[in-house]
């Protein structure tokens, strides 16, 4: 996958990240990458990764912007409500990066696509408002042998790690059944959803282009509140 | 008997149901989590909702809910109700969150 002279001046910057170079540009024009769903934090990951040079992403998200959707979810414009989410996310992702390819799935996941859908990402965005959702993709992802990056969300905390199982734990060592009591709706400010949208987008970055210490066995813990990182051993690397 | 204390970091949920993050349960030198949890929800009532029945915990019936991860220096625990905890502990509840 070799890079144009275009694409050595866009990504010029990252180019000389240590560990990265060329070889991990290459690596991210290869791969392809499901996000599900494209809401508050999937956008700022799809965003995060179309400037990166990611070569493909596919977007897993159903239904039309709302306007609630538009105190964090960046890939939604006004004169996008009412209309058709996964639109409003291509037209924007083409916008900063016109080489991108998108294939765009107005679906949520589910136990019945989930198979389908992961099979054609290299790596999976666990990004859902659902523990269906996430148990339906993590299930998939551990079928076919993928890492997912799975990132969360609540009022001003947020959690973060990969689940690559056997390397890592199962997500359904965390969740073996969807918590009771848990809502669709829960509070939250877009700028949290952006700080652990573009610490995902990174991890994606380098688990893709193999650089760096992802966060195997490891989870990020952020508390926007207090301003508190911490990283909880999950298991013994 | 002397009773020490255990410190609980609550977050997500269970901070917005206790109404605080912070909170400090008696404990013997050695105690099972589920008499600590028990003790929590007699103090923060609400808790129940999310941690279950104060007599089932006291009496270690059933299990933590799905998604409970305990964190002591940094490190999960087994979220289990035998699992053994200490007076002077600090532990972290730590609901899993599916935000997105």
């Amino acid at each position: 996958m070799e890079l144009s002279d275009e694409e050595r001046e866009i990504y010029s910057w990252q180019l000389d990240v240590r560990d990265f170079g060329e070889a991990g540009q290459r690596k991210l024009k290869g791969a392809s990458v499901l996000i599900s769903r494209v809401g508050g934090l999937g956008s700022l990951v799809a965003y995060e990764l179309a400037a990166a040079g990611i070569g493909r992403l596919i977007l897993a998200h159903a239904g039309n912007v709302q306007l609630p959707d538009l105190n964090r979810q960046l890939l939604m414009t006004h004169d996008a409500v009412g209309k058709s989410r996964i639109e409003s996310a291509t037209r924007r992702l083409k916008e900063l990066n016109p080489r991108l390819e998108i294939v765009s799935v107005p679906e949520n996941i589910c136990r019945e696509n989930a198979d389908q859908i992961v099979s054609m990402a290299d790596c999976v965005v666990d990004a859902a408002p659902m523990f269906q959702e996430r148990l339906a993709m993590n299930d998939a992802a551990e079928r076919q042998g993928k890492p997912v990056v799975e990132a969360a969300m609540y009022e001003l905390e947020a959690s973060l790690t990969i689940i690559h199982p056997p390397q890592t734990l199962r997500f359904r060592e965390f969740v073996p059944e969807v918590p009771p009591g848990w809502q669709r709706r829960f509070p939250v400010f877009g700028a949290v959803s952006g700080t652990v949208g573009c610490l995902a987008a990174m991890e994606v970055i380098k688990l893709v282009a193999n650089f760096g210490e992802p966060l195997m066995n490891r989870m990020l813990r952020v508390d926007l509140r207090s301003m508190q990182f911490d990283i909880i051993q999950l298991r013994a690397n | 008997m002397n009773v020490d204390k255990i410190h609980l970091k609550l977050t997500a949920q269970l901070e917005r149901a206790a109404g605080t993050g912070e909170a400090e349960v008696d404990c013997e030198s050695k105690q099972s989590l589920g008499i600590i949890l028990a003790r929590l929800t007699k103090i923060y009532p609400e808790t129940t909702a999310i941690l279950g029945q104060t007599c089932q915990l006291e009496l270690s019936q059933g299990a933590l809910p799905p998604g409970l991860l305990v964190i002591r220096d940094s490190t999960v625990i087994p979220a289990r109700l035998e699992t053994t905890v200490s007076a002077g502990d600090r532990l972290t509840l730590m609901l899993m969150i599916s935000g997105g």
